[in-house]
């Protein structure tokens, strides 16, 4: 409860306070932590939380919790992509399942780890995962994959100082392979190479062991001895007690193997270390070897004694393999009813290490298999990534190609109304110059004229309403003159009014065609030049051409609308010096046509197409 | 003289030139509107109590202000006052000269009088009232001709079909038979007559002859 109270959350951290608590306060106290880190949404105090919870699943045996924590922590520290803490959660894990003697579960994560320890390029962490994996699979029967394993470990492990105690590892994993597979020859040379790079005194011990282990293994027991009783002498019997009580508990058995009596000291001697030392694997070794060395000289009731102790041992300790080796020897020593006994765990370990194995071996071609899957997908990924690279290009290049368009489109149209407006700009001062110089001429002067008139003379009031009509019917022409045109519904009538317009007693005005027009199908801007345009023809006509006989056709061709202007005048030579250069502008810029057919004293014909 | 005559007409000073004239002539009943609006309530009310209007003097142009209208010019009440009460003469007062309008306004619409306001509207004005009275109708001078056919530029196919057969030296009598044989409308003699004498006044052509001459200059046929 107390921890429960008060626990800040770098507290439960703390090396000095979590070793002033019990397990079960630490654990309340981290379920505290995670509580709160969620609600603060900390998730680097989750995580560190997590990792705590993580760790201490792995000094107990459930494996459920343990996998419970373990997920919790590994999922978390992948979403914070700390591969780190990921390496560090699946050696743990691998660490926690060897343990057990769960050997697929301990090579799975250690083969999870192998994949980021590989990605990092880490040697050091690959070498440890390799050599583990070698061992591991060795373990369960599969010496191939163990080689394999091995192999590809040296293969990337170069040959200097920093790596011997590497390499020696592997070779002597190497030679256990051989030696397993009964190989001796090859395990020894394996061995041998693995003492080559061996430098620290213990390895070379325990390497000069495993030879000459070999060397019995083969049945060269006097090769064998000599190792050991080299092994003997050079080892420091108060130092390296462990290695020197096995050095003498293995000449021992070798000499047994020999039917050689000195056996039995040697293994006493064994025996008396391993006890001082309370080497329960040892211990029982001791025993084991004291019972066939009994069993060799036929001193039955001893070997059985020596047997019963270390089955004792094996059973206190649950040595598995050694359970079954005492089992066939108290067997073979007449003690039958151990037969059950033996049969069960033979079958149970060679059960467990078997499916173990299939376990591992299914889980490895699933793993590949998904493995190519996921790569066949990544390269999925990388074509359909490159495809939509080139189409994102492609896209730029397509939007940079219309961006520029539109700029240049949008630039060319600013560039035409401004020039548009500038013309406009241009006429409409044209047109104000002219209509001032109009009313000045027409209006103001007459108007003065009036004035004058009026200050110097008697003036007859209806002569001078008279003079004031005629100012009145003036500026009303100035007026008309520059109203604007009617468009709509009766534009027809417009035309005929200005074609009536220039009506005189010896002139024949005719139009053809002009009923037969859909006006109202014709835009604003072309009925305004249409109407301009005869205007200025018909104004010429009066100025200019003495024309008696004119004619006007209309007619539509399509969307076309064609004009043909006839007269019987004078004609022209130039057309400049008629002043139809307006008229033919006017049409150009709503892109239609005007032709014209002229000649002097040959009269005038033109037709438009608007 | 008429006894009731309604005025539509926004300028205050024209509206009372019109009323001293109208007076004048001891006409009793003159009202005066400034909207077309009003002008056509006026003579719905005027019909109710049974004592309609008998002449309407419109202006044709009426300025837009605030007062939103239905009928926004002249010509829009003209045609609302003939649908409606018929039996109303109208005389439009306009500033407007156009040929094809006046034209528009007698002959298609049906109003009695054109006046053009100007320098002899007044007089004008009058002469209308008179002519109105009797039982005709009256055009200002300077718009009359607007009426007259030699106005009419347009030579219709009909036209030069008419002219093509005169060409071919047939009497009218042969050509309103050659139009019947082909179901060519009108092709009554009288009709054909009349066209022929319109054409000469358009071509300005004293005899037939003289017609298909100018017809063949123009290039008519």
């Amino acid at each position: 409860m107390q921890a429960q109270e008060g626990i800040s959350t770098p507290a439960v951290f703390d090396q000095s306070w979590r070793k002033a608590h019990t397990a079960e306060e630490i654990q309340q106290a981290l379920q505290t932590v995670v509580a709160e880190a969620k609600e603060q949404h900390d998730s680097l105090t989750l995580q560190r939380a997590y990792r705590y919870q993580f760790h201490y699943a792995t000094k107990q045996s459930f494996p459920d919790v343990l996998e419970a924590s373990f997920s919790q922590y590994y999922q978390l520290s992948e979403s914070l992509q700390d591969t780190s803490a990921l390496q560090y959660a699946l050696r743990r894990k691998a660490r926690f399942y060897y343990d057990q003697n769960n050997y697929f579960e301990a090579l799975k994560a250690f083969e999870q780890e192998l994949v980021f320890a590989n990605a990092r390029q880490e040697l050091k962490d690959q070498v440890y995962l390799y050599r583990y994996i070698a061992s591991l699979q060795s373990k369960l029967g599969l010496y191939f994959e163990s080689e394999a394993t091995v192999l590809q470990a040296l293969r990337m492990l170069p040959e200097n100082e920093a790596t011997y105690e590497s390499l020696t590892g592997l070779y002597n994993q190497l030679g256990i392979i051989y030696k397993e597979r009964d190989q001796f020859e090859e395990a020894r040379s394996y061995y041998e190479k693995s003492r080559s790079f061996s430098t620290k005194p213990d390895h070379l011990q325990t390497i000069q062991n495993n030879v000459a282990n070999v060397y019995v293994e083969a049945g060269n027991y006097p090769k064998a001895i000599s190792l050991f009783e080299d092994l003997l002498s050079r080892i420091d019997s108060i130092a390296d007690t462990k290695d020197y009580a096995r050095a003498l508990d293995n000449l021992g058995k070798t000499l047994t193997l020999q039917h050689d009596a000195h056996a039995l000291s040697y293994l006493q001697r064994g025996l008396d270390l391993r006890t001082q030392l309370n080497y329960a694997t040892g211990i029982y070794s001791s025993y084991y070897h004291l019972a066939i060395y009994y069993q060799t000289f036929g001193q039955h009731s001893k070997a059985l004694y020596y047997a019963s102790q270390a089955l004792a041992i094996a059973e206190t300790h649950a040595f598995q393999e050694e359970l079954l080796e005492i089992y066939q020897l108290l067997i073979s020593l007449g003690a039958t009813e151990y037969a059950t006994d033996y049969l069960r765990m033979k079958d149970s370990i060679d059960h467990a290490i078997q499916l173990q194995a299939e376990k591992y071996v299914a889980y490895k071609y699933n793993y590949r298999k998904e493995h190519q899957l996921a790569e066949a997908n990544h390269l999925k990924y990388q074509q359909s990534e490159l495809e939509r690279q080139v189409a994102t290009q492609h896209t730029i290049i397509w939007q940079l190609v219309a961006g520029i368009t539109l700029l240049l489109f949008a630039g060319g149209l600013w560039l035409y109304r401004n020039y548009r407006k500038r013309k406009a700009q241009q006429a409409i001062y044209a047109t104000e110059t002219r209509i001032g110089k109009q009313i000045h001429d027409e209006i103001a002067n007459d108007i003065y004229q009036t004035m004058q008139k009026v200050t110097y003379s008697v003036v007859d009031q209806d002569q001078l309403l008279t003079q004031l009509d005629g100012i009145y019917q003036r500026s009303r022409n100035i007026s008309k003159a520059h109203s604007s045109i009617v468009t709509d519904g009766h534009f027809q009538e417009a035309l005929q009014d200005l074609l009536h317009s220039y009506q005189a007693p010896e002139l024949i005005l005719v139009s053809t065609g002009m009923t037969t027009i859909a006006w109202e199908e014709l835009s604003e801007a072309r009925k305004i030049c249409l109407y301009r345009v005869l205007q200025e023809f018909m104004t010429n006509m009066r100025k200019h051409s003495k024309a008696t006989l004119v004619k006007l056709s209309f007619t539509m061709k399509g969307k076309k609308l064609y004009v043909t202007y006839t007269d019987n005048g004078v004609g022209t030579d130039t057309l400049s010096k008629s002043g139809l250069q307006h008229a033919e502008n006017r049409i150009r810029a709503l892109n239609g046509s005007l032709t014209f057919t002229t000649a002097k004293d040959k009269g005038f014909q033109a037709t438009m197409i608007l | 003289m008429f006894q009731k005559i309604l005025i539509a007409e926004d300028l205050h000073s024209i509206t009372e030139g019109v009323q001293y004239l109208l007076n004048t002539l001891g006409i009793p009943q003159i009202q005066h509107v400034q909207y077309c609006d009003d002008a056509m309530l006026r003579l719905k009310k005027a019909h109710m109590d049974a004592v309609p209007f008998e002449v309407l003097i419109t202006d044709l142009s009426f300025k837009t202000d605030h007062r939103s209208q239905q009928l926004t010019d002249g010509e829009a009440l003209i045609r609302a006052v003939k649908a409606a009460f018929p039996e109303v003469q109208i005389i439009a007062y306009s500033i407007e000269d156009r040929n094809q309008r006046v034209k528009r306004l007698v002959q298609e619409v049906g109003i009695q009088a054109y006046v053009c306001k100007g320098r002899h509207g007044i007089q004008e004005l009058q002469t209308a009232l008179e002519s109105l009275w009797r039982g005709e109708t009256y055009v200002s001078p300077q718009v009359a001709h607007a009426l007259h056919p030699q106005n009419d530029l347009n030579i219709e196919d009909f036209d030069i079909a008419l002219l093509a057969h005169l060409a071919q030296g047939l009497s009218q009598t042969e050509i309103s038979r050659e139009f019947k044989a082909k179901n060519i409308q009108p092709h009554s003699l009288s009709a054909i007559e009349k066209r022929i004498n319109k054409l000469k006044i358009m071509l300005k052509s004293a005899n037939a002859v003289q017609l298909i001459a100018v017809s063949k200059d123009l290039g008519l046929i």
